[in-house]
């Protein structure tokens, strides 16, 4: 296939078939809507240009900077399209948990305003949320900005209607029961609708987070009020869904299907399993059953990392020295190091970090933070009659290495007893590297 | 039925239960603060633990703001911590109950005759500006100080690369002013002992605490370059407390009040109030003015996390940069000290129904001798009946506790509380946990109404011992 604009390729996703022996129900056939596929990344790709569109050549010749609250997918969709169109773009939210989508915005370039965290002390009459403070944005100054306003663009609904429903009608006909996730339900609402037209008897079940869950893209009950787009009575059904059966959910996706999707979409899945398993059983002919996998896994991993540290095993470091043989490392009284520094001239390591190393360490002391120094030892990088002094915080971490080194055969290594905050507290000198050397 | 079931310690649980609440309340008149001095031992221990696991050294200063018992500061005392305090009487009450200068900390604003007690004592001065460090010159000469004045650098107005869009504060002296600052400092340098800087942040999001620490640090850096000789940082309180049992009560209670407000299911507030949330033509607008009742990580956890989380300019995290820097961490947390600390009492003067058929529970008490700046307390309280009852299956009643006041709006809960069985007059209701902020803080004898007394109880083998707050000291109790 071949495009002329990164535009063209938005849309027109894949619809997989989930075997049934993953799925388990018997009287329906299950279809993954492979939004992932999109350019971008995710379902937002298609609301990100429809919202957009029809504006874009007025917003390059005014100069306004694109604006819109977004926790991350959207923003994403909406810098990829700006950055093509040499546009600003600014997203102002309360709601990025998840660091690699900061550092994926970092990398293109977005302008993040992040809202303060929730008051200790709440003033009533002062609302933090970003929907208002975007108001007094716009309010402020109505011709720097293009709010796309995915909450309540009715933009947002049409485009799902227009394309992502149209295509699942093209690809499958008859639909019986629709699946999708609640973030601002414009997915979810705008696919169904246009389903509905062809499959008048479609039931669509939203899915949503149980309270106090947090799943990326998509809310709880509570705060699904604060999104304009939003109609209870649209939906047959609604289900709940929790944080632990989101990361099942994408498990299952991920390895028994190949589908590399993000948590909501197991979610999503999960919650098709719950709201279609109690009628399999009472079906009298075959139906088909569609659900959204609207992102990629790649950038949630710290947010699996957190939930099912399981699966990432236990990194351990090699150890080579036992408990008793740091309990065992010999230290030096500062009287002791002071004397072994006139006989000896040791090599003074101070094993933390950089920062603190120049802020203040021991006189002729030189910087090698310890996990450096762990990867030295075994390889002998001194002289086996150098005699060594080991410098830490409190005289703790530096046995460790001095466990280490005499294990390597170093003879004449030592910790410093109490560390560099004993040598600081005792009246010491200490030599400082100023910021400005 | 929407409960919001209190975490109750068991000694606290146990008082309540022995009977004696009713005569106490009698002759001590409603309402009736009963505090638990004993109780502060255990967080003070968990952060002293979590202090240590990350090879931190550190200072904790009790904001005695939080509850204006003496039974509570001498027990402070007793147990090693130091005092913040943010007035002159703080200050005089906290050197009465027995401390020393070095033990005390003065913040907030000040006036002369609060500035002059704590030079007097030298105390550890928090300053919150330029002109503070003026009066501080002036008195100190008039005075004839010989000892410099040892001084906290409060600062605001953090923000990082990321652009975190902090609040505006009317604390602390703006850091983009710091230049001015250590010339200032600079040209009175016999005055001044800057021992470090101090932050408090408004806060208890994370990501603002490490913003705050990465410049305060930076900041340190800065004094030490310019010949001071700064240890400690102070990033100030909000460490957060955990009041409910079971967060999912929180949760349903809020999901309540939001459909509620919506109009999609019965109010649960006194004239559907939203506490912050409104229907704006069928979107729920605004933001929670309440307090987080439910909190996972509070007290020293949070601290933990904010001692474990990486501080992103240096690659190591903020336990780790504070140990290496060797840099002493003061806290000031004022409520999660007193977790259980406190509970506070009132007698039921009458069950009645209003005009809509809602349950009215009127206390001898009034709104003031609870919620503090008018903070709903969203936390069941404990009915403790006078007379043995006959059992009755629980039901659900759900009630509006009303006050003392003669006011339509001095309701105790603007909440519905659910109970399972309705009061009788003469009950004792307990309200849970109250130490922190919501018994005396901010206390009105409007009306001429009683503002409550304060009694201190103790565990004494298998039963308790209790004295007038004022009697109260550990170091006489046990002998």
């Amino acid at each position: 296939m071949k495009a002329d604009h990164i535009t063209q390729l938005i849309g027109n996703t894949p619809l997989l078939r989930i075997d049934p022996a993953v799925h388990g129900l018997k009287n329906i056939d299950v279809y993954a809507k492979l939004e992932y596929f999109n350019p971008f990344g995710s379902v937002k790709d298609r609301i990100a240009w429809a919202m957009m569109r029809d504006d874009i050549d007025a917003i390059r010749t005014s100069g306004k900077t694109v604006l819109e609250s977004s926790s991350g997918n959207t923003a994403k969709a909406l810098q990829a399209l700006c950055s093509v169109y040499d546009v600003p773009f600014k997203t102002v939210t309360n709601r990025i948990n998840v660091q690699e989508v900061r550092d994926i915005l970092a990398i293109m370039g977005t302008e993040i305003a992040e809202l303060p965290g929730r008051s200790e002390c709440p003033d009533p009459s002062d609302p933090d949320n970003p929907l208002a403070i975007i108001d007094r944005m716009l309010s402020g100054e109505p011709d720097a900005y293009f709010h796309t306003s995915q909450y309540t663009n009715e933009k947002n609904i049409r485009v799902h209607f227009e394309t992502t429903g149209k295509e699942i009608v093209d690809d499958l006909g008859e639909v019986d029961f629709f699946v999708g996730g609640l973030g601002t339900t414009g997915s979810t609402r705008g696919t169904a609708e246009y389903i509905k037209k062809h499959s008048a008897a479609v039931q669509s079940i939203g899915v949503i987070a149980g309270n106090g869950e947090h799943i990326p893209g998509i809310r709880s009950e509570g705060d699904l009020f604060e999104v304009g787009l939003f109609q209870r009575e649209f939906y047959e059904g609604m289900q709940k869904i929790s944080s632990e059966e989101a990361v099942e959910g994408m498990i299952t996706l991920i390895r028994r299907c190949g589908i590399l999707a993000g948590p909501t979409s197991g979610a999503t899945y999960i919650g098709l399993l719950h709201a279609l398993k109690p009628l399999d059983e009472t079906l009298k002919s075959r139906k088909k059953a569609v659900f959204i996998a609207c992102d990629r896994m790649e950038w949630y991993v710290s947010y699996i990392r957190k939930r099912r540290p399981d699966l990432f095993g236990l990194k351990m470091i090699q150890e080579t020295v036992t408990e008793s043989d740091v309990h065992e490392a010999p230290a030096m009284s500062h009287d002791e190091a002071q004397h072994c520094i006139v006989e000896h001239k040791p090599l003074i390591i101070d094993i933390r970090s950089n920062g603190a190393y120049r802020a203040g360490h021991i006189p002729s002391s030189i910087n090698v933070p310890q996990e450096l120094l762990k990867e030295m030892v075994s390889g002998k990088p001194f002289p086996l009659t150098q005699h060594i002094l080991i410098v830490c915080p409190v005289g703790e971490q530096s046995k460790n290495i001095v466990a280490r080194l005499r294990k390597a055969g170093y003879e004449h290594s030592h910790s410093l007893a109490s560390g560099i905050t004993g040598w600081r507290d005792a009246g010491l000198p200490l030599e400082r590297i100023t910021t400005n050397a | 039925m929407l409960r919001l079931t209190p975490i109750i310690d068991t000694q606290v649980k146990r008082w309540t239960e022995n009977g004696s609440c009713h005569a106490l309340l009698d002759a001590l008149g409603s309402p009736l603060n009963v505090l638990f001095p004993e109780a502060v031992k255990n967080p003070i221990t968990s952060f002293q633990e979590t202090l240590k696991k990350n090879a931190v050294r550190g200072h904790i200063y009790f904001a005695c703001k939080a509850n204006k018992s003496q039974a509570i500061l001498r027990q402070m005392y007793a147990e090693g911590v130091n005092v913040d305090t943010a007035s002159f009487g703080e200050l005089n009450k906290t050197l009465a109950c027995g401390f020393s200068g070095n033990r005390i900390e003065a913040t907030g604003p000040k006036n002369d005759i609060f500035l002059l007690l704590a030079l007097q004592h030298d105390c550890l001065i928090a300053v919150d500006s330029m002109v503070e460090l003026e009066r501080i010159i002036c008195l100190a000469r008039s005075l004839k100080k010989t000892l410099k004045t040892r001084v906290l650098l409060r600062m605001s107005g953090f923000t990082d690369e990321q652009n975190i869009a902090s609040k505006d504060s009317r604390f602390g002296i703006p850091l983009r002013s710091r230049e001015q600052l250590l010339s200032f400092l600079d040209a009175h340098r016999p005055f001044f002992d800057v021992r470090g800087v101090s932050f408090h942040l408004d806060t208890a999001a994370i990501r603002e605490k490490i913003a705050a620490v990465e410049h305060a640090a930076q900041f340190i850096e800065e004094l030490i370059d310019a010949g001071w000789n700064p240890s400690i940082l102070n990033i100030g309180g909000g460490f957060r407390m955990n009041y409910l049992e079971n967060p999912k009560e929180w949760h349903a209670y809020i999901a309540a009040l939001q459909q509620a407000v919506m109009g999609k299911e019965e109010p649960v507030t006194w004239n559907n109030t939203g506490f912050g949330y409104r229907n704006d033509q069928g979107t729920l607008k605004g933001s929670p003015a309440y307090y987080e009742y439910a909190t996972a990580n509070d007290g020293a956890k949070y601290l933990d996390e904010i001692l474990s989380a990486p501080m992103p300019s240096k690659d190591c995290t903020i336990g780790t940069y504070l140990s290496e820097r060797m840099l002493e961490l003061a806290i000031e947390p004022g409520r999660a000290l007193l977790n259980q600390a406190g509970i506070t009492l009132a007698k039921v003067n009458f069950v009645k129904e209003s005009p809509e058929g809602h349950t009215l529970v009127g206390l001898d008490m009034n709104r003031s001798n609870l919620a503090s700046m008018d903070q709903e307390m969203f936390l069941d309280p404990v009915i403790i009946p006078r007379k043995a009852k006959e059992h009755k299956p629980a039901g659900s009643h759900g009630v509006f506790f009303v006050g003392n006041l003669c006011l339509e709006g001095d309701f105790i809960y603007r909440h519905k509380t659910f109970l399972p069985h309705l009061p009788e007059v003469g009950d004792t209701v307990a309200f849970i946990n109250t130490a922190a902020y919501n018994s005396d803080f901010g206390e009105s004898n409007t009306l001429e109404q009683r503002i409550a007394r304060k009694i201190a109880v103790i565990p004494d083998r298998d039963n308790f011992r209790w004295f007038l707050d004022e009697e109260y000291s550990p170091y006489s109790t046990h002998v």
